[in-house]
């Protein structure tokens, strides 16, 4: 497949009078890594929830891997290819790291209704799991609760679930929130080595993360896009540096 | 990591291990049996028929986080189809089982379709609801008894063998059942059904996010509780030989919901011993004084204090 694996089309959505998704239209190409930029309160998170299917748009298409998917909940999306790594850790807190993954390969690999054969006792789960938090450099955690882990490991943890569903899209909201800079290096290198094997809708603040990463930025301003364009457009736009990049510069 | 857990850990380990309770109800059956002590028999399958509805009610609660408060409603059902079916001639137990299997799964699939829209207290208040119609829809059924209750037509066969004739038994069916539904309960809970309900209990959003429907495991979990719960039912009318609404009275759903929690609700074998505790304290607290339900509560501020309460930080004046 060589079209856009996630197209928004005019999307549109108010809360009351205040728009904030204001006439969005973007484009993810496959194994493009796209950022999505912009200053607090600009909307990136309600189009974040657009994506996953948390939040409906009041109007506008969600077309993802060629299938409009605008009135699909996200279990359904999830199933398509979207992976989605929360802002805050979302990990099931009681489960040890291993198995926050098995849960995740669980969801691409057979039904729920399995009501014999112990988890554990799957191997390939617990392979696929294994080899996923290994490729994150989780690999001397695995029995460790996910409650228990330090805030950038739950974050590394978070995106060993995604990548073990070998998602067609991997939506990483704000994945570099809260953690120290060496731990953003880190991520940002294995968020760079995934680099053509994957597309990455990726929502984030940190100016140096961005520029490493992303193919095309997108920058969101009250709702709307201001720019969108090739790392080297954005840091040349005097819009965006005097709105948003400002110290930056 | 771990230290080795001492002996009284272990021996906790032993004594509320679930294959522990159901070796003691066998041992109190064959007891009775043995030295002619009919009460021994009626209490064991009292304690398993109920330790069986808390068991599915742990279920869904400690697993799912899906604090039903209408648990009677599926458990009176179970005795109905006992009650109705008998009337109508049906009196083997390999069909009146299935049947009230059937009576209390779907009413839950039914009710919990909308029920598991809801959350928290809202879904606590709306299962009430739904338990309190299934009571005065049979309090007003005249043809079966309606607030009075009626007797059933006749103890179940098997094979057409009188065999529920003696309370014996039931009682051994009835922990036989107990004995399987625990095995069973114990495999989903550690197979993926069990294993996507408790991470949906801890983090709906994440394990949806995940492509997993949570509504519907749910649900599927909700209905198989319910007709375990029929199960129960069914065998409580076997036991008693007579089927009233007042087995679906809401005291009975709060009193499951004690059953699972005094146990712990965490562990499946939580319920089931809290179950017979509760039972043990009516039987011979009662007999003792008719403010049984005191010490019933005292029991239970006790056991719940003891787990949540940091008493060793209390003494040092942090807590």
């Amino acid at each position: 497949m060589s079209g856009p694996i996630l197209v928004l089309d005019d999307l549109v959505k108010s809360y009351g009078a205040l728009p904030v998704t204001d006439h969005v239209s973007l484009e993810v190409g496959p194994r493009e890594i796209h950022a999505l930029i912009g200053p607090n309160g600009a909307g990136k998170s309600t189009l974040v929830g657009e994506i996953a299917g948390s939040i409906r748009p009041d109007a506008g298409r969600v077309v993802f891997a060629g299938r409009d998917v605008t009135r699909l909940d996200p279990a359904r999306r999830a199933r398509l290819g979207l992976a989605r790594v929360f802002q805050t850790s979302q990990v099931v807190a009681g489960f040890t790291a291993l198995e926050n993954v098995q849960l995740a390969a669980a969801a691409t690999a057979g039904s729920a209704f399995r009501f014999l054969t112990p988890v554990a006792a799957e191997r390939g789960l617990r392979d696929r799991a294994a080899a996923a938090l290994e490729r994150v450099g989780l690999g001397d955690r695995f029995t460790v609760a996910a409650g228990a882990l330090a805030h950038g490991e739950k974050r590394a943890l978070e995106l060993a679930m995604g990548l073990v569903q070998e998602p067609r899209l991997l939506l990483l909201d704000e994945p570099m929130a809260g953690t120290g800079r060496e731990e953003t290096e880190r991520l940002t290198e294995l968020l760079a080595s995934l680099d053509g094997s994957i597309a990455m809708l990726i929502v984030e603040h940190d100016m140096a993360t961005v520029f490493r990463l992303a193919h095309r930025i997108t920058v969101l301003i009250s709702g709307a896009v201001a720019i969108s364009g090739s790392p080297d457009d954005i840091r040349a736009d005097a819009t965006v540096r005097s709105a948003y990049l400002g110290e930056e510069g | 990591m771990t230290a080795s857990p001492s002996l009284l850990d272990r021996l906790a380990g032993i004594l509320f291990h679930p294959a522990t309770a159901i070796v003691g109800l066998c041992i109190v059956v064959a007891a009775g049996q043995m030295l002619g002590q009919g009460f021994w028999i009626t209490l064991a399958a009292r304690a398993a028929i109920l330790a069986l509805a808390a068991l599915s009610l742990g279920f869904v609660l400690g697993q799912g986080g899906l604090v039903g408060f209408g648990h009677a409603a599926p458990f009176g059902l179970g005795a109905y189809a006992v009650l109705i079916a008998g009337e109508w001639g049906i009196r083997d137990i390999l069909v009146l089982l299935p049947l009230a299997f059937l009576a209390g799964a779907v009413f839950a699939l039914a009710t919990g379709a909308l029920a598991l829209r809801t959350r928290g207290v809202y879904f606590i208040m709306i299962t009430l609801a739904f338990a309190q119609m299934a009571f005065f829809v049979f309090a007003g059924l005249s043809a079966f008894g309606g607030d009075d209750g009626m007797a059933i037509a006749g103890k179940a066969t098997l094979f057409g063998a009188k065999f529920l004739r003696h309370e014996v038994n039931t009682a051994w069916l009835a922990i036989g059942l107990l004995a399987v539904v625990s095995v069973l309960l114990h495999r989903a809970s550690r197979a993926r059904f069990g294993f996507v309900l408790r991470a949906a209990r801890d983090a709906e959003a994440r394990v949806t996010a995940l492509g997993f429907s949570v509504y519907r495991i749910r649900l599927a979990a909700w209905g198989l509780a319910a007709g375990i719960a029929g199960l129960a039912g069914a065998l409580m009318a076997e036991q008693t030989g007579f089927v009233s609404p007042a087995l679906m009275n809401w005291h009975r759903s709060g009193e499951l919901i004690v059953m699972v929690v005094l146990g712990g609700s965490r562990r499946l074998s939580g319920a089931v011993i809290g179950a017979i505790a509760v039972v043990l304290t009516e039987e011979f607290l009662g007999q003792a004084t008719e403010y049984w339900k005191l010490g019933l509560g005292l029991l239970i501020l006790g056991v719940v204090a003891g787990r949540v309460v940091d008493f060793a930080g209390m003494r040092r004046g942090r807590a």
